[in-house]
């Protein structure tokens, strides 16, 4: 089937639940296991919860506000009616969110560039993700979001650089050195070694949540 | 294979950014390193963090309401349950062949890791079948009006099918035979009332022409529905070229 965009939206049978300020794996747990029966109200608290997030990494990746909705779109009806297979004890629900909807929105993008109509986006140096997060935005979201604001921010810029590229773009080691002119010893090693500080940073804050 | 590369192509592995070439050697290794595979789980979580970095930007306000009319208007068609459960016998299917295979915790971990893809894989034939269970529903429901899409210059033969089920606001539209949009372009569909063009959004044609798409939107008074050429990402009024028409019918 053909992407489509709606033209307006229909009547929500739900009423805005208030966004969640904490994102403890303990209410991801119940509230999942409440998506998991079809509970129209927990599912709105859990698109309240993870809709910024999930549609900032879609428009990060696909450049283009239409095509993010549907991949937003794509991914909530996917855990509409897949929660019940993700195992909480396995992992946190925000790297299982996160993953579909990278992977979901960078599947799009390669439809989107064979059929030529984002090309100059995923080729446009002006566009790809090597801006220094803010860390006054860190103010605004979780403590968890804030470290990892804090690490990409402290991470020197080729790391980060190299890390933005394999996350929002899918691109392999031959892919980057390809794109960046670096030699492909250089690039496994400065995302090896921006990977294990993001881990550092983010170990205290898992210790507090556990 | 060293450790050292071993946690090189880790990180990829896990993005599912690995080249073919490697993804038999690191597995080989992961098999028999329970270092490396206790380094692999711990950075999983990192790797997706990556994406909490990104500069936030709320989506649009009537995102969550179209998200719903998704998911609870086939729900009320149907009658039928959303649940997936050939995702839960793919997953057990998964680890009953690790085992067969004599796979070691490495081999259940390499399934774990591709998981999310098989999901997602699921996900998709889940919501195609579903997909054609509302169309289903939707060509079969009363008040149903339809129309014949014509090309305007050359109206030899229709080239599309329109069906709008005025109860439910649904539209499903199939055309054939149409080239890909022009670069930089999109085609648009819309609903033409006596007052106004309502957009029912936005389609791509497939690699042989054909469309299918679907679509919910309150158009009372339709008389005809067009396919206009428009910029990437679709326009609130028509502005390009109209490429198909047709006028609504009677209810069949």
């Amino acid at each position: 089937m053909s992407s489509i965009r709606p033209g307006s939206p229909c009547p929500s049978p739900l009423d805005r639940q208030p966004a969640s300020g904490g994102r403890s794996p303990g209410d991801d747990a119940s509230l999942l296991a409440r998506v998991a029966r079809h509970d129209q109200a927990a599912f709105g608290a859990l698109y309240d919860r993870y809709a910024t997030l999930l549609y900032s990494v879609s428009l990060k990746i696909l450049g283009i506000e239409v095509e993010a909705e549907e991949n937003m779109l794509d991914v909530f009806c996917q855990v509409w009616r897949t929660a019940g297979t993700f195992d909480v004890t396995r992992g946190r629900l925000e790297t299982w969110l996160l993953l579909i909807t990278r992977s979901r929105a960078l599947d799009r993008l390669r439809r989107l560039a064979r059929q030529e109509r984002v090309a100059a986006v995923a080729e446009d140096p002006a566009l790809l993700p090597v801006a220094l997060p803010d860390p006054e935005a860190a103010v605004l979201s979780s403590e968890r979001q804030q470290a990892v604001i804090r690490a990409l921010a402290g991470l020197p810029e080729p790391q980060r650089a190299m890390l933005e590229l394999a996350f929002y773009q899918g691109l392999s080691h031959s892919e980057i050195a390809e794109r960046t002119g670096e030699p492909l010893g250089t690039i496994k090693t400065r995302i090896r070694l921006g990977l294990g500080k993001l881990r550092l940073a983010l170990a205290p804050v898992q210790e507090v949540e556990a | 294979m060293t450790c050292e590369a071993c946690r090189d192509l880790a990180a990829m592995l896990v993005l599912d950014n690995l080249q073919e070439g490697d993804r038999q050697p690191l597995e080989a290794h992961l098999a028999g390193c329970a270092s490396c595979r206790e380094h692999m789980e711990g950075i999983q979580e990192a790797a997706a963090a990556i994406g909490l970095g990104v500069p936030m930007v709320a989506p649009p306000e009537d995102l969550r309401h179209r998200l719903f009319s998704r998911i609870v208007e086939p729900t009320v068609a149907t009658g039928t349950s959303r649940r997936t459960p050939p995702a839960r016998v793919w997953m057990a299917a998964s680890i009953a062949l690790a085992l067969a295979c004599g796979g070691s915790l490495a081999a259940a971990i390499m399934f774990g890791s591709q998981l999310a893809h098989e999901r997602s894989r699921n996900a998709e034939l889940a919501s195609m079948l579903m997909s054609r269970q509302e169309q289903t529903a939707l060509l079969l429901a009363g008040a149903v009006r339809v129309a014949s899409l014509h090309r305007p210059t050359t109206p030899q033969g229709p080239v599309g099918q329109v069906f709008w089920n005025r109860q439910r606001h649904s539209w499903l539209v199939a055309i054939a035979g149409m080239p890909s949009a022009p670069v930089g372009k999109t085609y648009q569909l819309w609903a033409v009332t006596s007052s106004a063009k309502l957009s029912l959004g936005t389609f791509e044609p497939d690699a042989h022409g054909d469309a299918v798409v679907q679509a919910d939107r309150r158009a009372s008074g339709a008389l005809a529905v067009a396919v206009s050429v428009e910029a990437a990402g679709g326009a609130l009024q028509p502005k390009g070229a109209i490429v198909l028409v047709g006028a609504l019918g009677h209810p069949s």
